[in-house]
């Protein structure tokens, strides 16, 4: 799985749309892994984080930034302040996936706005650039296929609370999630 | 086919742990602090042992070295899966001390997965860690926070340029 794009929209500290380009690079036949953002602490890093996070799990997703909200009430809170009521925010995360020899990109794009006091959702999936109505309706089992929630979670961390690992013996039941996906 | 089962499980947390051991003491600055690192197939607990083959309680670690051994732990599995994720790190170094700085930049990050994400402070990933680490950069961005919008607009290139 490849990272390619993450757009976030009207998305907390972020008004507008921005696009964060995150492919690995390739210079002089070498292999460019690494995509460095730089924050100052309050600067937007986590909320990034949480932006991918949101994207693939909407609601599952365990974003640092929601602590106990319901999900409603944690996404009403993340439309920057300052938007009129009738702009979405939003969130679009977009990743090549190889499985059984077939390599397809997924564009996972999820907004949401406040219209007559209620919160609307919207969650659009595409593939390969065409929009599909049935990944879009199933994406919450297709992503626990892809990429289950409990085995993202070792691969997308805050290094300093990952720390639990060391201290916890209840995340040995992601780890062990983790293992027997090892194939 | 359960014994057979159980044993490409066993299979799998040999290696496992072998890749956990190796990251660890090749990331942690007191190299004979840990001779062996053992996943129990069953619990997939976690066992540290030191040269004498005595158990070392995690508890008796430092903080940046709990930090340390849970990095090594998801670089392990990283390194023993067919397909592994993109690594994404937020504040990787806050509490870490230089040496254990110093091999994150060098050892870590350009080898954590085929695809590295990383958020960082400036005085996490400063001047001298962002030299270190350029050659494995594909782009860098700065989320440039303006106070008086309450804003954050992200910029190409790092907190500076070089």
């Amino acid at each position: 799985m490849i990272l390619e794009q993450l757009t976030v929209r009207n998305f907390c500290l972020f008004r507008g749309e921005q696009v964060f380009d995150l492919t690995p690079g390739r210079r002089n036949g070498r292999h460019l892994p690494i995509t460095l953002f730089g924050g100052i602490n309050g600067g937007g890093k986590t909320t990034l984080l949480d932006a991918i996070r949101l994207a693939l799990y909407g609601g599952r997703a365990r974003c640092s930034k929601r602590s106990n909200l319901a999900y409603d009430d944690f996404l009403r809170q993340s439309i920057h302040h300052g938007v009129n009521g009738s702009e979405a925010a939003g969130v679009s995360l977009s990743f090549r996936n190889a499985a059984d020899g077939e390599e397809h990109l997924y564009d996972v794009c999820r907004s949401w706005k406040v219209s007559e006091g209620r919160l609307r959702e919207d969650l659009r999936v595409l593939q390969d650039g065409l929009p599909d109505q049935w990944l879009s309706e199933n994406w919450p089992q297709l992503v626990e296929d892809l990429f289950p929630l409990d085995i993202s979670q070792l691969f997308f961390f805050d290094a300093e609370k990952i720390r639990v690992l060391a201290e916890d013996e209840s995340s040995s039941k992601a780890l062990g999630a983790a293992i027997k996906s090892l194939a | 086919m359960r014994v057979f089962l159980q044993r490409v499980t066993a299979h799998k947390i040999d290696r496992l742990s072998a890749f956990i051991t190796e990251s660890f003491r090749f990331l942690l600055r007191k190299q004979t602090l840990v001779e062996r690192i053992l996943i129990d197939p069953t619990t997939f607990a976690i066992t540290l042992y030191d040269e004498t083959g005595q158990a070392i309680a995690k508890q008796r670690l430092s903080e940046g070295e709990k930090q340390i051994f849970a990095i090594s732990v998801l670089w392990g599995l990283a390194r023993a899966s067919a397909r592994p994720l993109p690594a994404v790190i937020d504040t990787p170094m806050a509490r870490l001390d230089a040496a254990h700085r110093q091999h994150l930049v060098e050892r870590y990050f350009p080898n954590a997965s085929h695809q590295v994400i990383i958020f960082s402070t400036d005085t996490e990933v400063d001047r001298q860690y962002y030299q270190a680490l350029q050659p494995s950069i594909a782009r860098a961005y700065h989320l440039n926070y303006d106070d008086e919008t309450k804003r954050t607009v992200g910029e190409e290139g790092y907190f500076w340029k070089e």
